[in-house]
């Protein structure tokens, strides 16, 4: 069953301007939605970047935040109102 | 009637720093000052306040570091090869404009040396001797008295320009015992909003040295270089005995200040017009005084425990308009009256 | 579907939002943010001061919303001892690397540790000097290469590294001493629970507490990120055992507080 049709989603925003490109991040998502962007940012480095289409598979692990360096990823969770449980 | 009371030096630096708010005192013994840190150690928890022997030097000035920072008076004391290790933790002190006063009670050197009393830390304590471009204001205490008074007027002269100041007395002063006249306590303290108490309710207070941006650094030591010409201006400080008529002026701080003084008697009785002039402030220097005297014709005979460092000062002062002898003493050997009275007979 | 949305991990509010001095993957940016949401945790943000240390943690200071201070290279719980013992409502933690406590500021450590005083120290180890470029560390493991060892180092020259933790559980000041280790999430929460309840021991007036972390140093470690924590995990571990080296009885009963 695909995440996304559950009432529970999460999402990760990854500040592009804070990334070192250290891919911590990458190397511990268990559901792999995190990719290497094409662009550079003000680093100069090719910054980590959610995969769009992957986006809505996150588990809200928090795997990449715990990881993460420089406080580059923030991580949301939307439940719908008629959810009974929140995680 | 004010108090009096015997005292010895050390002692009396130790009161003074009571009497003057002192709230953390962090030292390692050392000789020649080992009973100021024992006195301490009984009378700063008598009075509800900190005392803690470290385990060096170097944590000792970090120590009075951290309390300045956190806005008490605190302070250290100790001797020569102890001074010598708390240099980088001064010059911190210095370059985050922290508060604090240093009791140097000299002893001979280089190296071990011995516990006898010396001046020759003069040049250490009079040109910095820890890293970088900063200043601090030296007293030389010459009796008992100024011990307590100089140590009092260091916490004050230390929170007024934001500075460690220094109190620079020889092994031979602290041990010495003189009845003493019990000062005033400072009743109030000044106020430290720059200091670390907790970030409650306003922005958070940083202490430190150190611009992440280069370009702002200059800007900072700028500060400092204003500050010492304000000390310049505003804290020399000296005696002068005889001075008006004097021919050949002494010039001796510390503790040969007093043996310079019975020379100066006895010259006067040999008709040798013979002035003194003490410097109280060993940094700044009163190099004016000494140049107004250079200008009227005067001759000096510097007198000093040391191979000869405050001379050099006194050349600065004179320039090559007149002679500038010295007569001096080292090893942890006093400098003597007659020893002195002989350089001036030979000047006359 | 508007349901509401809540954040469930972001930047502690303790926390400058700024970008960090650090070189990518370095484990000091995680060391500082565990800081920050133990702060967060505790509610100590007014009392809290952050007392930085000469290293790549030489502006700690710059990135926590709290008073903090500099000092001088080996000497932070010496200035730490200090403002707890002039101000014993404030909360002084030290944050020092390798160089600083394990080398240069030993003694400093050592007495500060011996006095049990009440400050809880910090102490990243990556075995290796990280800001002036990788040179020999007291950590630094034998064979391990660094700027000043280039054949790496070897014990006729340099000796063995130094084990902080156990060296400092022998003493009887310490309230809590342990060592956690960055190089994966799992560990990083622990990490996070060891360094909140070294700071709950804090709070409870307890003698010094002491967290050993063991942290990523790629850009010297010359070693992608990624890979360091494989080779942290493989090689300094064996060498700087992770664990509890000393837990009093009082700061055993603190964990059950510890939400981690």
């Amino acid at each position: 069953m695909l995440i996304s049709e559950s009432r529970k989603t999460n999402y990760i925003v990854i500040e592009k301007d804070k990334c070192k490109a250290c891919l911590y991040c990458i190397s511990v998502c268990p559901r792999e939605i995190i990719g290497i962007s094409k662009e550079i940012n003000r680093f100069g480095v090719n910054y980590a970047e959610l995969i769009a289409e992957k986006a809505f598979i996150c588990t809200g692990c928090k795997a990449c935040a715990i990881m993460c360096p420089d406080l580059a990823i923030t991580i949301y969770h939307r439940s719908s109102p008629d959810d009974d449980t929140t995680s | 009637m004010p108090e009096r009371t015997l005292m010895g030096g050390n002692i009396a630096i130790a009161e003074g720093a009571i009497l003057a708010g002192c709230g953390a005192y962090f030292g390692y013994p050392i000789t020649p000052q080992n009973d100021l840190l024992e006195h301490m150690a009984r009378r700063m928890p008598e009075e509800g306040r900190i005392f803690l022997q470290t385990e060096s030097e170097l944590a000792a000035i970090n120590m009075v570091y951290g309390a300045a920072a956190a806005g008490f008076r605190s302070m250290t004391s100790t001797s020569s090869p102890g001074f010598s290790l708390q240099q980088e933790g001064i010059s911190y002190m210095a370059g985050s404009e922290m508060p604090a006063v240093i009791a140097n009670i000299m002893r001979a050197g280089p190296g071990l040396g011995n516990i006898g009393g010396a001046q020759g830390d003069y040049m250490q304590c009079t040109r910095g001797g820890g890293h970088g471009d900063y200043y601090l204001i030296t007293l030389a205490p010459s009796s008992v008295q100024d011990m307590l008074d100089f140590t009092m007027l260091a916490f004050e002269l230390a929170d007024k320009y934001r500075n460690p100041v220094l109190v620079m007395a020889d092994g031979f002063l602290g041990q010495v015992v003189e009845s003493v006249v019990i000062r005033d306590r400072v009743k109030k303290l000044p106020e430290k909003r720059w200091a670390i108490t907790g970030a409650a309710g306003r922005p958070k207070n940083i202490i430190n040295s150190f611009e992440m941006n280069p370009m702002d650094h200059p800007a900072r030591i700028k500060l400092i270089l204003q500050k010492f010409e304000r000390m310049q201006r505003n804290e020399v400080r000296y005696e002068g005995l005889n001075l008006e008529d004097a021919d050949i002026v002494l010039v001796a701080y510390g503790s040969v200040a007093r043996s310079a003084m019975t020379a100066m008697q006895e010259a006067r009785l040999h008709k040798i017009k013979v002035g003194l002039l003490r410097p109280i402030t060993v940094l700044p220097f009163p190099y004016q005084p000494l140049s107004d005297l250079a200008g009227r014709g005067c001759k000096f005979v510097a007198a000093e425990m040391s191979g000869g460092q405050m001379v050099e000062d006194v050349r600065i002062a004179v320039g090559n308009r007149n002679e500038v002898k010295l007569v001096n003493s080292w090893g942890g050997v006093p400098l003597t009256a007659d020893e002195i009275f002989e350089a001036i007979d030979l000047l006359a | 579907m508007d349901g509401f949305e809540d954040m469930i991990f972001g930047r502690p509010e303790v926390m400058e939002d700024r970008p960090t001095h650090f070189c990518p993957g370095c484990g000091h940016g995680i060391t500082q943010r565990l800081i920050g949401e133990v702060i967060d945790e505790l509610g100590i943000q007014e009392r809290a001061v952050c007392v930085a240390s000469i290293g790549c943690t030489v502006t700690a200071y710059a990135y926590f919303k709290v008073d903090g201070l500099e000092s001088a290279h080996g000497r932070a719980p010496a200035v730490a001892t200090a403002i707890k013992r002039v101000r014993p409502e404030l909360f002084p933690f030290t944050l020092q690397g390798d160089g600083d406590l394990a080398s240069i500021g030993t003694a400093e450590i050592v007495h500060a540790a011996a006095r049990g005083e009440k400050i809880t120290v910090i102490f990243a180890n990556n075995a290796t000097y990280g800001m002036t470029g990788g040179q020999l560390a007291p950590t630094t493991l034998i064979g391990m290469y660094s700027a000043s060892t280039t054949g790496g180092r070897t014990v006729e020259q340099s000796g063995y590294p130094i084990r902080m933790s156990e060296m400092l559980a022998t003493l009887d000041g310490p309230s809590y001493i342990t060592r956690v280790s960055l190089h994966n999430p799992a560990n990083v929460r622990k990490a996070r629970k060891a360094i909140e309840l070294a700071f709950r021991a804090q709070l409870a007036g307890l003698g010094l507490s002491f967290v050993e972390v063991l942290s990523m140093c790629p850009i010297n470690w010359k070693v992608e990120p990624v890979k360091a924590r494989q080779w942290m995990a493989d090689n300094m571990i064996p060498q700087f055992p992770l664990g509890e080296f000393k837990c009093i009885p009082e700061v055993e009963a603190l964990k059950k507080a510890v939400k981690g």
